[in-house]
């Protein structure tokens, strides 16, 4: 019997050196990476895990990204930024918790798409992007990690048009 | 390199430009309240409030950049480029609302909050950037070095600001409700800006 790739690599973590992207629908009034692009939507709040979604450049061009959006809406996702695994995986809040291991660090794990679908294959999703329950300051830690992805992402900013 | 200062090497996206201006420190005010004999926030479809174009007298003798970046730090000069500056943020609500990114409602609440707050700050408060956010939600953002602002403004009227410095890693924040008066913590920190 064959194995399906995708149920191979399901939820495995993602190779520091690799790199992703993330589409951005909500570039601020001066062009740049809005913290609003770091909030899950309804959709990766109700999923398990709760990630953000990404996608492996090595199997996903922002192109075959935008085709998994509805028609009406790939129109608002107008820049996209990339990221090394392993500088999501290194970030920490600031300050870190009292119990380090309350809050824990960012991952990237893949979650490719069940479609046949250029790129499907590539899709991924950031997990840790959450405000962890019954912690003090819970909505802190969480901003301070949003805060920090968001200064990462700003070094990598392209528009998809000059693509 | 640490794994957090290695990126892509891309074209980096312009930074935002830097504004001079001078604090006036006020008492603190009650914001957010509609104008006297008005209890309820009256909702206005179209303009939102757009100030008057600059004089050409204030133009004389005043050289603007073209990106904005002044090159004094006389006040004059930093609140012609604010003038300008508030007025593109104008457009960029109105263009959001327009294009149906974030509603009527959440387009007139973040203006008006906006001017609340610069009203409270004597003016001197730095025109921030933003953004819409998902399900309605709308943010300002204010950079300066190494400090950070945010105030995020959610439907049904919940605020929440949150500061981080870069540098100490410090971090505050504080929740409020359209309606409640800002207490002098936040005032402290829209000082910085």
């Amino acid at each position: 019997m064959s194995i399906i790739p995708e149920q191979e690599i399901l939820n495995k973590h993602l190779n520091p050196d690799e790199v992703v992207l993330r589409l951005l629908q909500y570039t601020t009034f001066d062009g740049l990476v809005s913290e609003q692009d770091f909030n899950l939507s309804s959709v990766e709040r109700a999923a398990s895990p709760q990630s953000l979604s990404v996608w492996a450049q090595t199997f996903t061009t922002p192109f075959q990204a935008l085709q998994f959006f509805p028609q009406e809406k790939r129109t608002h996702y107008s820049h996209v930024t990339y990221f090394y695994v392993g500088s999501i995986t290194s970030i920490r809040p600031i300050p870190e918790p009292g119990n380090p291991g309350n809050v824990p660090s960012l991952d990237v794990i893949w979650e490719p798409i069940a479609e046949q679908l250029p790129g499907a294959l590539g899709h991924c999703g950031i997990t840790g992007l959450v405000r962890v329950s019954n912690i003090a300051n819970a909505k802190d830690y969480f901003k301070s990690l949003r805060s920090q992805l968001t200064d990462l992402a700003q070094k990598s900013l392209v528009k998809i048009s000059e693509i | 390199m640490a794994e957090h200062e290695k990126h892509i090497n891309m074209d980096v996206v312009q930074q935002t430009p830097a504004y001079h201006f001078q604090y006036q420190p006020k008492k603190p005010t009650n914001l957010f309240y509609p104008r006297t004999g008005d209890p309820t926030l009256k909702i206005k479809r179209f303009p939102l409030v757009e100030l008057a174009p600059i004089t050409s007298s204030l133009h004389s003798g005043i050289e603007v950049i073209a990106n904005e970046k002044v090159m004094s730090t006389s006040v004059m000069e930093s609140e012609i480029n604010d003038i300008g500056r508030e007025q593109r943020l104008s457009r960029f609500i109105s263009d959001l609302r327009d294009k149906k990114i974030i509603t009527d409602v959440a387009a007139l609440r973040a203006w008006n909050i906006w001017k609340q707050l610069s009203k409270c700050k004597g003016k001197s408060l730095r025109v921030p950037d933003a953004s819409a956010g998902p399900d309605d939600a709308f943010i300002f953002i204010w950079n300066k070095d190494e400090h950070h602002l945010e105030l995020e403004i959610f439907p049904g009227g919940a605020l929440d600001f949150f500061y981080r410095n870069r540098k100490s890693g410090d971090l505050w924040s504080s929740e409020y409700k359209v309606g409640e008066i800002l207490a002098q913590d936040v005032l402290e920190k829209l000082a910085i800006f």
